[in-house]
């Protein structure tokens, strides 16, 4: 642990301790919502409001016995909302990152007419929002009868994103030689594309595709908004703690926190080296 | 005949992966943006009229409007979110460097991400809520008489939304950060190391100059994104007692008049705000563009 500090200098040692102390309080305070949570998943609803810091007096499991009995929402119950949280998070990240790779890889490869457009366009919308599209958006969705329907996810097919900039850099930074050692031994563009190319970006692609569904799996503001009656874990959350003055079940609302922390909690520890290694941007000089 | 067909399979192939992608932008994102522009300038009524632009010039002059409102606390929160920039960067940049117990805290750090937001504020609500030390605390400083509700009152809802973001967002953003430094050669840093160069040298000297370029875009990014600067308001107490940034605003409009009668009198006007909003963030991107090129070399990705 202190490996790092061998041949600093005794200033530098001080002032790495003084940091790690810093980090310390920061993690230990992210660590204290989970216990938290935990915790008040094990109390009573009267336990909770009463006293929100005191450990429980009893193990009360019940409030993950009667989940799925009691955490309902706009008529979905858990196992609904999960079903709807797993569709549009996996289903809609692959789509995304599946459209996005393919689209990258034929922009930074191949030329054809526009395809140098097509990078200044995503790096202007990358670097430029444009605010206030709320209401045309939710007008569009619903004339194309995408609110609360399944087929919304076809809304996440989009390439003109931040990931395509990442994506274009990798295939620009890979040699061409591999395609045409491929189209050497017969291979035609799918086969380059899908057998020699794609595996090669297998990282990053898992990398991104890890970040966007976390991102969706988290996501409560656009399920909110298009989808109040399709809602995903954290809309479902969300609106049960609304509720929470006819419910009277803060534990059970505590336990789905906990249930629903699970899966982004160990794909995360499983894929961290991958995280946090495979996607850069901006470059390295020198 | 065989270069024919070669290319034949090439076009096939470029409209396989261009077509899914363009025919999405057209519809999600060109067609809603020009239907914004065509909204902003319309009426309840449907008439061409200048009305939308009228008020909202004149609701931000009235000290007592949500807009107004709006746009100081997303100039408050951008600043503070600029000046806590360069202290996130310098995480990534310990954890890079292997403080103790950095495999740890990598780990750690991503907690705030990984954990639903609705779960996070939550839980901070309730830490923070009346039966908790921190508003007990406060109460007894400020010699209230009483424990106050610190989201339901003016004098504090603002101040504990954006210490709530500073909390969340300490960690900055470790992919972006942690993967640029990774791929920092690491026998720089070595011969640097032989040469007793101190961290702040090393940081200053080396480690800034080599990461620029993703400074640069950080900076564009960040600048970019000013009106959209905003904590966990909505969550935390629906952007109320003071805390409406303008992404809040926004979203409240379309969230609760969606499904309702009058959206036309609601979106245009939105569209409106979002309109001017928009000219003004596209001065500040060339601004700022502008300015990191001449402070920077070219920006790549």
């Amino acid at each position: 642990m202190f490996k790092s500090l061998k041949r600093k200098a005794p200033a530098e040692k001080l002032l790495y301790c003084f940091v790690s102390l810093v980090f310390l309080l920061f993690a230990l305070s992210y660590i204290y919502i989970i216990a938290w949570t935990l915790m008040s998943s094990l109390k009573t609803h009267t336990e909770i409001v009463l006293d929100p810091f005191s450990l429980p007096k009893v193990l009360n499991w019940s409030s993950y016995s009667e989940l799925p009995e009691v955490f309902y929402v706009n008529n979905n119950g858990f196992g609904q909302m999960l079903f709807n949280s797993v569709w549009f998070s996996v289903v809609g990240a692959f789509l995304q990152q599946f459209v996005t790779i393919a689209f990258a890889y034929c922009c930074s490869k191949y030329k054809f007419p526009g395809s140098e457009w097509i990078y200044t366009i995503v790096l202007i919308m990358t670097t430029l929002p444009i605010y206030g599209t709320g209401g045309a958006t939710y007008r569009l969705y619903h004339e194309l009868g995408l609110i609360n329907t399944y087929a919304h996810v076809l809304a996440s097919c989009a390439g003109f994103n931040l990931h395509f900039l990442y994506y274009r850099a990798y295939f620009k930074n890979l040699s061409w030689t591999y395609a045409e050692a491929a189209m050497m031994d017969g291979a035609n563009h799918f086969q380059i594309y899908s057998k020699v190319m794609l595996p090669q970006a297998k990282p990053l692609f898992f990398s991104l595709f890890l970040t966007t569904w976390l991102a969706s799996w988290n996501n409560w503001s656009s399920v909110l908004l298009y989808l109040p009656k399709l809602p995903t874990l954290p809309v479902g959350i969300q609106q049960f703690n609304v509720e929470m003055i006819y419910k009277a079940r803060l534990d059970v609302l505590f336990a789905a926190c906990m249930i629903v922390a699970i899966p982004a909690l160990v794909m995360f520890i499983a894929f961290n080296k991958v995280l946090t290694t495979s996607v850069s941007v901006g470059g390295i000089k020198g | 005949m065989e270069k024919k067909k070669r290319k034949f399979n090439e076009v096939i192939f470029i409209i396989c992966c261009i077509s899914v992608p363009i025919i999405q932008w057209l519809i999600f994102y060109v067609y809603p943006n020009f239907s914004t522009i065509f909204m902003a300038f319309r009426d309840s009524q449907g008439v061409w009229s200048l009305d939308n632009f009228t008020r909202f010039f004149k609701e931000l002059k009235l000290p007592t409007s949500d807009i107004r409102l709006a746009f100081r606390n997303t100039f408050l929160t951008f600043g503070i979110l600029f000046v806590a920039y360069p202290f996130k960067v310098m995480v990534s940049y310990f954890i890079y460097k292997k403080v103790p117990g950095s495999g740890f805290y990598r780990i750690v750090f991503f907690l705030p991400s990984i954990l639903f937001a609705v779960c996070t504020t939550m839980v901070f609500s309730r830490i923070i809520g009346v039966n908790g030390f921190i508003a007990q605390s406060v109460g007894e400083i400020l010699d209230l008489g009483y424990t106050p509700e610190l989201l339901q009152d003016e004098r504090f809802a603002n101040t504990v939304v954006l210490l709530e973001m500073l909390w969340l967002q300490f960690p900055g953003d470790l992919i972006i950060w942690g993967g640029t430094f990774a791929r920092i050669p690491e026998e720089v840093l070595e011969s640097a190391s032989l040469d007793g160069v101190t961290w702040w040298s090393e940081f200053t000297k080396i480690i800034v100059p080599m990461v620029w370029p993703t400074v640069a875009l950080q900076m564009v990014l960040l600048f970019c994104g000013i009106f959209g600067a905003s904590g966990n308001a909505f969550l935390l107490n629906n952007g109320s007692h003071g805390t409406i940034t303008l992404s809040v605003w926004m979203y409240k409009q379309v969230l609760e008049s969606s499904g309702a009668s009058y959206t036309a009198n609601v979106y245009n006007y939105l569209s409106a705000v979002g309109l001017m909003t928009t000219i003004v963030a596209i001065g500040i991107s060339i601004g700022i563009r502008k300015f990191t090129d001449k402070m920077f070399d070219d920006v790549e990705f």
